[in-house]
């Protein structure tokens, strides 16, 4: 059950990554060859940029924890929310391992 | 098999150099409903988060159900047989009720949906709505089904009527009541409102200053205790030395009101004693043991400070 709650807490965060990354190659298959400099190839521009905004996205996505629960725009109950997550009959590891691979599994 | 369900030896915790907790010990007796009494900054919630093993404390041992709360392992166990409602009422701002139930519903095998169906529909709680739309009652009441429905053999409940209008706070002292007479669950709750903790708990500890200064069952502490009221005819000429007992004096005008712990008979007669008196002897309630306590607590602590200095 954690896994929902992983889900609830990134849906939003995870259906704006998938729009950043649509926009990007729509942008990118749009402009394929202004977009690299002269003598690059399209594909290692792509590789490298889509990389890049990638990682980034991915550590956005990673930024809700344990300690930051509300995931989106959110910022009242952190603290109580906290303190009721871990007092559920939960291990740390667990919480933290549902939490990572989650991210992973969006990623 | 331990008789309590929690106990504290000589527990302390401090923040950053600040004392929370000083030497606490504490009892609560299995099935028992104990009212966890204290001032603001006495230490309740520093207490309850120990036991929860959300704090780690600096010395001393805390056991729930016989488990040592900083084992790890186990307490994950413990934890599934507590039902606890949090001082802050904060939930899952991104969840609606009908999700945050999904979500809690699984990790307890004793859930009782009979329970939780019972308390939505009491407590008037709209599933589809989000947890920060909710008032700060409503979002108490659905901390106390979250509580309530586990199933659990213990209910550690910080402040849990914090926020209900006066009707529902009867509500639900009443309910806690009845389950707890008809489940034998053990209920440990925190509280500054005397009258919900007179109404509901058999057993009391008062908490000041980090330490704990009076513990009991209730009917037998109020039992103890009485109020003498002298009132004088003439001029206010009370004995120098009191036997033992005398825990308080108070005068206004004619009217002298003693604080009696033990020792009742003794301290009557020596009342009585005192020529062109009358003396009445009245029950007390815990408003009056528990600001007593409190207070002597603390004369004794700046008498301790005063001691230092000089």
């Amino acid at each position: 059950m954690l896994w929902y709650k992983g889900w609830l807490e990134t849906k939003f965060k995870l259906l704006l990554m998938l729009v950043c990354m649509g926009f990007y190659l729509i942008v990118f298959y749009l402009m394929r060859t202004a977009a690299a400099p002269p003598g690059a190839r399209p594909a290692a521009v792509f590789g490298l940029t889509a990389t890049t905004l990638a990682t980034l996205l991915y550590t956005w996505l990673a930024g809700a924890g344990i300690n930051s629960q509300p995931s989106f725009q959110a910022t009242q109950g952190l603290h109580g929310s906290t303190l009721f997550t871990l007092s559920l009959p939960v291990s740390r590891l667990r919480l933290l391992a549902v939490r990572a691979s989650a991210d992973q599994r969006a990623a | 098999m331990t008789d309590f369900i929690i106990e504290t030896n000589q527990l302390t915790k401090s923040f950053k150099g600040q004392p929370a907790l000083r030497g606490l010990n504490l009892r609560v007796p299995r099935g028992s409903i104990f009212g966890f009494l204290g001032r603001n900054g006495a230490g309740k919630t520093t207490t309850i988060k120990t036991l929860m093993g959300l704090l780690r404390s600096d010395s001393g041992a805390a056991r729930v159900f016989g488990v040592q709360v900083t084992d790890a392992d186990r307490s994950i166990e413990v934890r599934r047989r507590i039902g606890f409602v949090t001082e802050d009422k904060e939930l899952y701002p991104y969840m609606t009720v009908e999700q945050i139930i999904r979500f809690i519903r699984p990790l307890f095998p004793r859930w009782r949906h009979d329970l939780e169906r019972r308390y939505l529909q009491m407590f008037d709680l709209p599933p589809k709505r989000k947890i920060p739309d909710l008032s700060k009652g409503m979002r108490s009441k659905l901390m106390l089904l979250l509580a309530i429905s586990r199933g659990a053999e213990l209910l550690i409940l910080d402040e849990p009527t914090d926020g209900l209008d006066p009707a529902a706070t009867e509500d639900v002292l009443r309910e806690l009541v009845d389950m707890s007479a008809s489940e034998g669950t053990t209920m440990f709750f925190s509280s500054h409102q005397l009258s919900e903790v007179e109404f509901i708990a058999d057993h009391i500890g008062i908490i000041d200053l980090g330490k704990m200064v009076a513990c009991g069952v209730l009917d037998e502490m109020k039992a103890r205790y009485h109020r003498l009221q002298l009132v004088f005819e003439g001029s206010v000429e009370l004995p120098p030395r009191w036997p033992d007992g005398v825990e308080s004096v108070r005068q206004e005008g004619r009217v002298v009101s003693i604080l009696v712990s033990h020792n009742v008979e003794a301290i009557v007669e020596q009342a009585r004693s005192v020529p062109g008196t009358s003396v009445e002897s009245f029950p007390v309630t815990l408003r009056e043991i528990f600001l007593e306590h409190v207070r002597s607590n603390r004369d004794a602590l700046v008498q301790r400070m005063v001691g230092n200095e000089v």
